[in-house]
């Protein structure tokens, strides 16, 4: 009986996982299948017809290549800034006591505000004050959206920190550059890798900013926005799916390594 | 046990670490002025040979830029504007639109809310020759002039109405094909009123009767005729669905799921090309006729580069690219000059198709057609009873 019931639980989680996978990646991998599709219009191809025509002619889409080049060199700037200014804004809130909860609001308040919003005002705002909008107007208006995500990244792995450790060094005559990259920069280091990804795939995807903010280049989803607004060449679906298998590539790599790692810590062990 | 509390806790060290975590704050902010604001210089020196160009994907041509440029003499910097007009209006009037961008195009309609708010300018049609090549229907676009003003130029247009199944339903001639109860379930509309409501208020006042003026800029009375006339439509169960975005209106024609709908004529040419009978009606209310205009931009007239920009517009409109446009993407520019520069380029493009595609669009606006507008002066009731249409 109790197998039985162990069997449903099983089949019904598998389920509800298999289900939930199906929510995440049905809409990329759909649009994944319409970029092998040679037709003009988007649809779903035969598998007789699979085609990487619009694949080929990506290079010489010089206006989303254009687009991409703008958007990654945005998005590395927003992560690099985010992250660090969350890294300061973290170490504020680590030694502050009373005024911590005012000081964690004052960061995270910009995530409360509507993209459209912020990103209409800070236009106004830079154009009144005589500042161009190009590349900085962007990575500002994307720092004001991504540092909150990075700083309450950040901040949860400091749960790690204990100020038992930062004593001890302290009693031992480490000064605080010492505490600081020997005991919390190693503890905090997961939480600055996942803010600098945070911050970077928000600001690569982040629309309405960079479309008030940017100069007269577009970003990419500003871009991909414009041109599937007035009847697209299949191209972008496949600058899509380049952009999905790429990432699809990075974190198989990623997976890899661990999984690498994993079997040459346990053959050290058993052979130790 | 000083040291205990020494980093932490020691209200002078934090002070110092607040006052440096502040001075990196300015100094990453006066770098991020200094850098705009370097920036800003060089954009001030352009080239005047250039005109920032902020328009629609659809008048993009992409590489082709450069030979116009070597053509016409001005070098275009192209930036998609999104084609979603209202954020465009609000770049214009709240945002930087004005300080990058010397030239817009976008479609028709909001030329007028943007000549109250003074972000566009008037064209000088003197400085643009090839204006008396244009269409005199094309001329005619209620928004191109504001108070005798020549603030927008027709830059592509063309018109829609009905895809159909013929086998099925025969000749269709009329937008009641869409209302017709025995088609209940089997038609669809376009979940846009900037289309919906204007196909309905043709079919309203031209077949019904109905006291509409102006299609295309419904009074309030007007439009809560149109749109509960919609409504108990739709509370009928008339329509299939009301489609959003090509692929859905492209899958309705292609599965048979619909007979008869509103929407653009690229989707006959798919639903041809996967073995179906579907035609495009000309109906006897006429077509929705649309087209992307261009208007200059009140900072071309602050940098002094409406000269240029004249000079770009005149180019639009000299053959190169309408045929060109016509060409990679099937769009119209309303002039002969297309026809004539493909006669004197054989080389390049193929006269025969640019007379055909010319003959085909002009053939619709030979008969009735309501303009399409972005922006009718009631633009927010619009909304609003759009969204009452879909919580029917």
């Amino acid at each position: 009986m109790m197998l039985r019931e162990g069997l449903a639980n099983r089949i019904l989680l598998w389920a509800i996982t298999i289900a939930g996978l199906l929510v995440i990646y049905a809409p990329p991998l759909y649009l994944l299948a319409i970029s092998f599709n040679p037709a003009l219009q988007p649809g779903l191809p035969n598998i007789s017809e699979l085609s990487l025509k619009w694949y080929a002619s990506l290079p010489q889409e010089t206006a989303l290549i254009g687009a991409l080049e703008q958007s990654l060199i945005i998005a590395t700037a927003t992560a690099v800034l985010a992250t660090l200014m969350s890294l300061l804004a973290a170490l504020a809130y680590f030694e502050l006591r009373s005024r911590r909860t005012a000081w964690l609001l004052t960061v995270i308040l910009p995530m409360f505000v509507p993209g459209v919003i912020q990103g209409l005002a800070l236009s106004a705002v830079f154009a009144r004050t005589g500042i161009k909008a190009s590349m900085l107007t962007v990575i500002a208006g994307h720092l004001l959206w991504a540092m909150p995500f990075a700083f309450i990244v950040i901040l949860t792995s400091f749960a790690a920190v204990r100020r038992s450790y930062l004593v001890a060094a302290a009693d031992l005559g480490a000064d605080w550059w010492h505490r600081f990259f020997d005991i919390i920069l190693p503890l905090i280091r997961p939480g600055l890798i996942s803010a600098f990804i945070f911050s970077f795939l928000l600001s690569l995807n982040e629309f309405t900013r960079a479309f008030y903010l940017a100069g007269r280049q577009n970003t990419l989803p500003v871009v991909l926005f414009g041109k599937m607004n007035s009847g697209a060449s299949p191209v972008i679906y496949a600058m899509s799916g380049a952009i999905f298998l790429i990432s699809v590539l990075c974190v198989a790599l990623i997976a890899l390594r661990f999984l690498w790692q994993g079997r040459a810590g346990n053959s050290a062990r058993s052979s130790g | 046990m000083t040291k205990h509390v020494g980093m932490f806790a020691s209200a002078q060290h934090s002070n110092v670490q607040r006052r440096d975590f502040l001075k990196l704050m300015g100094a990453g902010g006066a770098a991020l002025s200094v850098g705009s604001l370097g920036w800003a210089s060089r954009l001030a020196a352009q080239d005047a040979a250039t005109v920032a160009f902020w328009a629609t994907a659809t008048l993009d041509i992409g590489d082709k830029w450069k030979a116009f440029a070597t053509q016409n003499g001005i070098a275009p910097e192209f930036t998609d504007n999104g084609n979603d007009i209202g954020p465009v209006i609000a770049r214009l009037a709240a945002g930087n639109a004005n300080d990058l961008f010397d030239v817009g195009g976008f479609q028709g309609g909001a030329e007028k809310e943007l000549a109250r708010q003074g972000v566009i300018i008037p064209w000088d049609l003197t400085k643009i020759p090839n204006y008396e090549g244009v269409w005199q229907w094309a001329k005619d676009i209620p928004y191109l002039k504001q108070d005798g003003k020549q603030y927008s130029i027709p830059t592509v247009v063309n018109a829609d109405s009905i895809i159909y199944r013929p086998d099925k339903l025969g000749k269709v001639d009329s937008y009641g094909v869409i209302f017709d109860p025995k088609l209940k379930g089997r038609v669809a509309m376009e979940d846009a009123w900037i289309n919906s409501a204007i196909f309905t208020a043709m079919y309203l006042k031209e077949s019904e009767n109905k006291p509409i003026v102006e299609p295309g800029n419904l009074t309030e009375s007007e439009l809560g005729l149109v749109m509960e006339f919609l409504i108990k439509h739709k509370k009928d169960g008339q329509f299939r669905t009301f489609w959003n975005g090509w692929e859905q209106g492209v899958q309705l024609v292609a599965d048979q799921e619909v007979d008869a709908m509103t929407g653009w004529e690229p989707i006959v040419y798919e639903g041809r090309k996967r073995g179906l009978q579907v035609e495009y009606a000309a109906p006897v209310e006429g077509y929705e006729a649309w087209g992307n205009n261009t208007v200059l931009l009140k900072g071309a007239g602050d940098r002094g580069v409406t000269d240029a920009a004249h000079k770009f517009v005149n180019g639009l409109l000299g053959g190169f690219y309408g045929c060109e446009l016509g060409q990679a993407r099937g769009y119209l520019v309303p002039t002969d000059n297309n026809l004539t520069y493909a006669k004197a380029h054989p080389d390049e493009y193929k006269p025969d198709e640019v007379e055909k595609l010319a003959e085909h669009v002009k053939a619709k606006f030979a008969g009735k057609v309501y303009w399409q507008n972005t922006r009718p002066d009631n633009f927010q009731l619009y909304e609003e009873w759009w969204q009452k249409l879909r919580n029917a």
